[in-house]
């Protein structure tokens, strides 16, 4: 009985999110296609390319078509795994993505793991004492880089740690002149340099977010009856934190990781670009400024792909961390 | 003393140990990182149409002559040989025998040879291919190989800019590679994302969005590149390729500008280094409504042009915008093509014969000090690429210019596909427009000439179609003595200066930021990159990262 609840549970999650995406693709491609502008334009730097030429490329591409047949045409491909030819990146759409994708995720992944465990720890210092002197400071300084916009934060890092130390490269995903034939942990060690400060970048946001949400967790978890019994009954107060409250507390966390992790797999556009790391932001970003509508579509897609799955994901570990929230 | 002798004989030994086996010599090696504006898009070079693209492609591939440092594009003076070691003219001038080097070889074995040549030309000239390039070569009728080094280029008529024509566009593909691929599948052809050219560099490796690598091809005919690598950085943005540079990551920054050169001030590692462009911005006007045939409102009246040029203080405007690094152009091209003639008859800068003009014309001043004509106010939008900084700054000056003559300009900024399409189809009233020109001012034609003035999607954005300007620029790009030619252009730029479908306003002096070990040998106006191969790193300044082993 519980089985097939949940088969038609997972069904249903399914279906709602293929059609979000296909709602989303529609939208987006239509949008794409109405939008002024040549997609062909930005690749011409202003040089004289010929009227037949550009006509040439214009047909090759389909962009000569009526709206609703390239909109028709493209969904019907997109159905069957081509998400088409992209004129700017001058390759399959599916192609450049399988390229940046690994770049992003490993970003974002990073990212995701220093930034919760940051936030994590910090809303475990402020929970402890709430209204006291380190909740109240912490609590503030999450609160400012919450504020921030992530491209300050990173102009600052760059400045300080790229530009006036020299300690850290300011951009790219490795070193320029690095060959395939360097040993693997001198490439390890290079690809973590490069890492560091986008990563950081965006694990600061990602923990101040999660600070904030955490302690207001915690402080509610602390207060259930089931910590005060667990309390009476002796636990220690770092068993009770860890053992008990932190797990009831867990929830608003993990939707929001949930959430979190395909944002920034869809492209953490402006840092992405900032550090020129050759992601699915700096990608989408391109795409966007080329006005290249396959590939742009393509990422478009995939973001709203990963929203979906992300929030089911994040809507299944919330169940199965407390059962109680299925009602 | 046994001792020293024996030093004497290990040391050849134990230097010739220490050496690499890439060829490389005292005066080669090195690795040159270019902080490139964007990623390349094709590699094929009958394909590229990106600068990007251009810069890598033209150190894999080779054109049979290149042209010289004084950038002639009449006759063949001037130019060198390149993959043709000789040429020969018919005695009618009606076709060019270009001998090919015996030694040239493509990059994967094979020799190049005239076949590859008569292909190179059918990929080019097929508009199924589309060939950014592909129209300038519609002056040759065919290409024929007499033997296996001789390829024969035929022209259909006589003209000072064939052997031009026949050089400067076509860089040689190799038939063995690409002879199978359809032309309109060329583009997705594996063969676009690791090439195999015969330059002085080979293609090693292509990351997308990362770098484009080459290596000096050590075995080359014209000589092994003087540098081992180089390697074409592309970054997101400008701020990151001027960082990657600051940071020592890039050693050459191809365009510094004006704004960013303070930031390598002081750096004792950094030089700026200046060199010629042919590039060239202006203030277009837009002489019919909206790209149909009815003059415009306001800019289909020379008279009023020519006000506006006066209103205009050109000088200082490209000094406000550009501090010393840029020039007023005598016309319609750039300064190192234009005619040397000094009077070209550009209107100088004159507010009062202005203000004389616009009155005549019954464009009163109101109360608020703004012009009207029987209740039309004299105003108009003036269109610009929102992200290009020079452009929205000329803007603004031009606009505060104008006011003070009693002229309201609205800019209207907006982004560059959308920039490009109303440029195109001519609907703009007035636009700052730049152009990156050939080396010839046969491209006037175009871009001004009468045929093309309603053409939809045709160079002449403006519309201008004026029948002295076309006699005079077609007898001058068929004219054979340069001197006669340069008198025609002359005339020609006085005809259009005095019609002022523009305004002249900046040529940019480019300025290169790089580091200091590097040493340029030459730096182009045609394009910066064209000589990168005789670029070379003194051996007692190179750095660990100019002392990598080339790739096999």
């Amino acid at each position: 009985m519980r089985a097939s609840q949940g088969a038609r549970r997972l069904s249903g999650t399914v279906g709602r999110g293929a059609l979000v995406v296909l709602v989303v693709a529609v939208t987006s491609a239509t949008l794409m296609h109405l939008a002024p502008g040549d997609p062909l334009g930005s690749a011409m730097e202003g040089r004289e390319v010929p009227t037949e030429v550009l006509a040439r490329w214009r047909a090759e591409q389909g962009f000569d078509r009526p709206l609703p047949v390239k909109v028709g045409h493209w969904l019907w491909s997109a159905a069957q795994g081509d998400l088409g030819f992209s004129f700017s990146a001058n390759r399959p759409v599916i192609e450049a993505i399988r390229e940046a994708l690994p770049y992003t995720v490993l970003l974002a992944g990073v990212a995701l793991v220093l930034g919760f465990a940051l936030g994590i720890a910090l809303a475990f210092a402020q929970a402890r004492r709430p209204g006291g002197p380190v909740d109240r400071w912490l609590g503030d300084g999450a609160l400012a880089l919450w504020a921030l916009p992530e491209f300050v934060i990173a102009l600052v890092l760059i400045e300080c740690v790229s530009l006036r130390m020299g300690w850290l490269p300011s951009g790219g995903p490795g070193d320029l002149t690095m060959g395939p034939d360097a040993p693997l942990g001198v490439r390890l060690a290079d690809r973590l340099r490069h890492l560091a400060l986008p990563a950081a970048t965006l694990a600061i946001v990602v923990a101040a977010q999660v600070a904030r949400m955490q302690r207001v967790a915690l402080i509610d978890a602390w207060r259930q009856p089931f910590v005060r019994a667990a309390r009476a009954k002796g636990v220690g107060e770092t068993a009770l934190l860890m053992r008990h409250a932190w797990r009831a507390a867990l929830g608003p966390t993990v939707v929001l990781a949930g959430l979190a992790l395909p944002a920034l797999a869809g492209g953490a556009f402006i840092i992405e670009r900032v550090y020129a790391w050759p992601g699915m932001g700096s990608l989408a970003f391109q795409a966007l400024a080329d006005r290249d509508p396959h590939l742009a579509l393509g990422c478009v897609v995939l973001g709203a792909g990963l929203v979906v799955t992300g929030g089911a994901l994040a809507d299944l570990v919330r169940l199965r961390l407390d059962p109680r929230s299925e009602a | 003393m046994r001792s020293r002798a024996l030093l004497a004989l290990l040391l050849p030994l134990f230097a010739s140990a220490c050496a690499d086996s890439s060829g490389a010599s005292e005066g080669s090696g090195g690795t040159v990182v270019v902080a490139a504006p964007a990623d390349v898009d094709v590699l094929i070079p009958a394909l590229t149409a990106t600068t990007s693209g251009q810069a890598v492609v033209q150190q894999l591939f080779d054109r049979l002559a290149d042209i010289g440092d004084d950038l002639n594009a009449i006759g063949d003076r001037g130019f060198r040989p390149h993959l043709a070691r000789a040429w020969a003219w018919s005695a009618d001038s009606l076709s060019i025998a270009f001998s090919i080097d015996p030694r040239a070889r493509w990059h994967d074995g094979p020799p190049v040879t005239a076949r590859d040549v008569r292909f190179t030309f059918g990929l080019y000239s097929d508009p199924v291919t589309g060939a950014p390039f592909g129209p300038d070569l519609a002056n040759i009728d065919s290409v024929t190989v007499r033997d296996s080094l001789t390829a024969v280029f035929w022209f259909k008529r006589r003209t000072p800019e064939q052997f031009f024509e026949a050089t400067y566009q076509m860089l040689i593909h190799p038939e063995h590679l690409l002879g199978a691929v359809p032309h309109d599948a060329l583009r997705q052809s594996p063969f676009g994302r690791a090439p195999v050219g015969s330059g002085r560099f080979r293609f090693v490796q292509w990351e997308r969005g990362v770098r484009v690598v080459i290596a000096s091809d050590t075995a080359n005919y014209m000589g092994r590149a003087r540098l081992d690598r180089v390697i074409f950085a592309p970054a997101a943005d400008y701020p990151a390729s001027v960082n990657r540079l600051l940071t020592r990551e890039a050693d050459v920054l191809e365009n510094a500008r004006p704004e960013v050169l303070p930031q390598f001030a002081g750096k004792a590692d950094l030089r700026t280094l200046p060199y010629a462009s042919l590039t060239y911005g202006y203030l277009l006007f837009s002489l019919h409504d909206r790209g149909t045939a009815r003059a415009h409102p306001l800019f289909g009246e020379v008279a009023l042009r020519r006000a506006f040029v006066r209103a205009l203080d050109r000088t200082s405007l490209v000094r406000a915008v550009f501090d010393s690094l840029a020039t007023v152009p005598p016309g319609p091209s750039p300064t190192s093509i234009a005619p040397r003639d000094t009077g070209l008859g550009q209107a100088a800068y004159n507010p009062a014969e202005s203000d004389r003009l616009l009155d005549s014309l019954g464009w009163a001043r109101g109360a608020d000090g703004m012009r009207a004509r029987l209740g039309t106010p004299l105003a108009f939008s003036l269109l610009i690429p929102a992200p290009v900084r020079t452009r929205v700054r000329f803007a603004t000056l031009i606009q505060a210019a104008l006011k003070e003559r009693g002229v309201a300009v609205t800019i209207e900024s907006v982004e560059p596909a959308v920039y490009t399409e109303r440029v195109g189809k001519r609907a703009f009233d007035a636009t700052l427009y730049a152009i990156n020109t050939d080396p010839t001012l046969s491209t006037l034609r175009q871009s001004w000439g009468g045929a093309s003035a309603l053409t939809a999607g045709g160079s002449n954005r403006a519309g201008y179609a004026s029948p002295a300007f076309d006699a005079l620029a077609d007898s001058a790009a068929t004219t054979m003595d340069p001197a006669a030619s340069h008198a025609l252009w002359a005339r020609a730029f006085r005809v259009i200066n005095a019609d002022a479908p523009a305004i002249w306003l900046y040529e940019p002096r480019m300025m290169m930021a790089l580091h200091r070990r590097i040493q340029p040998e030459r730096v182009l106006a045609t394009q910066w990159f064209a000589g990168l191969a005789d670029w070379s790193i003194p051996a007692g300044q190179r750095l660990p990262r100019d002392r990598a082993i080339l790739a096999k």
